[in-house]
């Protein structure tokens, strides 16, 4: 068996046997998703091609052109399609609502989202199924993979807040909040359009003027955290 | 076909090496947090590290690839 033949081999079984070993604990918590084995496979395919192929090629192992083809192959295609693997996993999973749990500081809101008791806006389009599913995503559109520079600045800077543990106590949100992550589902459906006060306001709906959150909400639990204080 | 034909310049070797420490070092945080899932920690660590670093790692061998090319003629 050529030496080539050789490595790509034991690149091949090295992955078949680390990939799933690394990736059961996503597994067991239920966040396994195709992306996410093929982005860990790359990582470890990644890592191991680069240090053997390096390893051969410095002591002159490896003929040139089997070096140059395996270099683009560990340096160019395997990370290009971690990178892939990593962002598609992104994309997906920040948006449900246990990502934002992660951080627990977000866990009383999420825990007041899911309560059939609590008065927030939150909790009612949870309660009512308005929105089925990614509930935090939906109406945080700003903070997201997609959203506005402004919500990235503040998804750095709170992400800094909470790892140096220099954030305050309960959390307080003090960003602006676009109305268009509310009329992006409300403006125009017959519900928003009957009610008098949203057609003489809807100019100042629009343009940021008046928020919806004037009149409705409060949208999370105020006051200490995990308890509604209106 | 001379020796120099055959082999890397040392400027080129120098940036593929940097561009490999990188590359195993992004690559590395990305695992992390692809195995690990949603956390502050391992988070930031796979998106705001890791990506990056793999990022440049691949750019930089990108140059080197140009650089070498170049200097054999072929662009």
């Amino acid at each position: 068996m050529k030496l080539r033949t050789r490595i790509f081999m034991l690149g091949l079984w090295a992955t078949l046997l680390a990939a799933p070993v690394l990736a059961r604990p996503a597994v067991e918590a239920g966040g396994f998703s195709l992306m996410r084995g093929i982005g860990v496979a790359a990582c470890v395919l990644g890592i191991a091609g680069i240090l053997i192929v390096r390893y051969l090629g410095e002591r002159g192992r490896l003929p040139r052109g089997t070096y140059n083809m395996l270099l683009l192959l560990v340096l160019l295609v395997l990370p290009s399609v971690a990178l892939v693997a990593t962002t598609q996993t992104v994309f997906v999973g920040m948006k449900a609502p246990t990502a934002c749990a992660s951080c627990h500081v977000m866990e009383p809101y999420l825990e007041d989202m899911q309560d059939p008791a609590s008065a927030s806006l939150s909790a009612a389009h949870f309660r009512n199924g308005w929105i089925p599913r990614d509930q935090c995503y939906s109406c945080h559109v700003t903070y997201g993979a997609t959203g506005s520079l402004e919500g990235k600045r503040d998804g750095a800077r709170h992400w800094i807040l909470y790892v140096t543990g220099t954030h305050a106590d309960p959390i307080r949100y003090t960003g602006s909040y676009p109305n268009i992550n509310c009329l992006g589902c409300h403006d125009g459906t017959p519900g928003f359009s009957r009610v008098l006060s949203h057609q003489a306001i809807n100019e100042h709906l629009r343009s940021d003027e008046m928020s919806c959150v004037s009149c409705h909400g409060p949208p999370h639990p105020r006051g200490e955290a995990g308890h509604l204080n209106q | 076909m001379n020796d120099s034909d055959l082999h890397f310049s040392k400027w080129v070797n120098r940036v593929i090496s940097l561009a490999s420490i990188m590359v195993v070092a992004g690559l590395i945080c990305v695992m992390i947090f692809l195995i690990k899932g949603f956390g502050a920690v391992s988070m930031g660590l796979g998106m705001f590290i890791g990506m990056p670093v793999v990022g440049a790692g691949v750019l930089l061998y990108l140059a080197a690839v140009v650089q070498d090319l170049r200097r054999r003629g072929a662009l």
